[in-house]
């Protein structure tokens, strides 16, 4: 996906091992998910290289 | 525009949440004949020291709502290079204060279970939503934010 340059900072619909659509904004990545795949599970991400970590507060505690 | 405004507690400025499934699984749902969850009322600290809103695993499991991705999130006590993965979930969100209801757009949010059983809190709203409001912090202990 990052390859294209015009793919660069959109969002891609993920599907079980299928890219689904890529689309400008998260909200439109999730609401085709939705329709397409209804009560199925689906992954919406950005497309870039590095997401920075965003900061939180609190301590988060670790999985057991 | 619309005002919020409450009571800066102990805990700081406090607002009543009350977390939703967002409307297109609203209609999702009505679509194939199953009830809405109805929505999960949470206590939330008004913090400008946190990028993104977090809200008590509890929430996502009673309205039913699956992840969407995984973010990178640092805390006080994360080296810079070892951040947490946490699950985002799409919600939507109403703040709620001295009676008064704010609804918003729908949002993204994370998973966190940060919360001490007895401090009264169960969710940070950061600057995600705050950056979208303006806020007043009086000397008379009470917040408003203005939508």
């Amino acid at each position: 996906m990052l390859a294209e340059p015009d793919n660069r900072d959109k969002f891609v619909l993920i599907h079980g091992d299928n890219v689904s659509g890529v689309f400008s904004d998260l909200k439109q990545g999730l609401e085709a998910g939705l329709e397409k795949f209804e009560f199925s599970p689906y992954l919406v991400k950005r497309i870039t290289e590095h997401e920075p970590p965003l900061y939180f507060s609190r301590n988060i505690k670790c999985p057991s | 525009m619309p005002l919020l405004s409450g009571e800066i507690l102990a805990a700081g400025a406090v607002v009543d949440v009350l977390a939703g499934v967002p409307e297109s699984r609203k209609r999702l749902l009505q679509k194939h004949g199953f009830a809405t969850p109805p929505p999960v009322h949470v206590r939330a600290l008004l913090d400008t020291g946190s990028f993104l809103t977090g809200l008590h695993p509890r929430v996502f499991t009673a309205l039913d709502l699956r992840s969407f991705d995984q973010i990178e999130i640092v805390t006080p006590s994360t080296a810079p290079n070892a951040p947490f993965r946490v699950p985002r979930y799409w919600v939507n969100l109403s703040l709620v204060a001295d009676g008064q209801s704010c609804p918003m757009p729908d949002r993204f949010v994370f998973a966190t279970d940060s919360w001490h059983p007895r401090e009264g809190v169960e969710a940070l709203i950061g600057m995600d939503i705050l950056s979208q409001c303006f806020q007043l912090l009086g000397p008379d202990r009470r917040f408003t934010l203005a939508f």
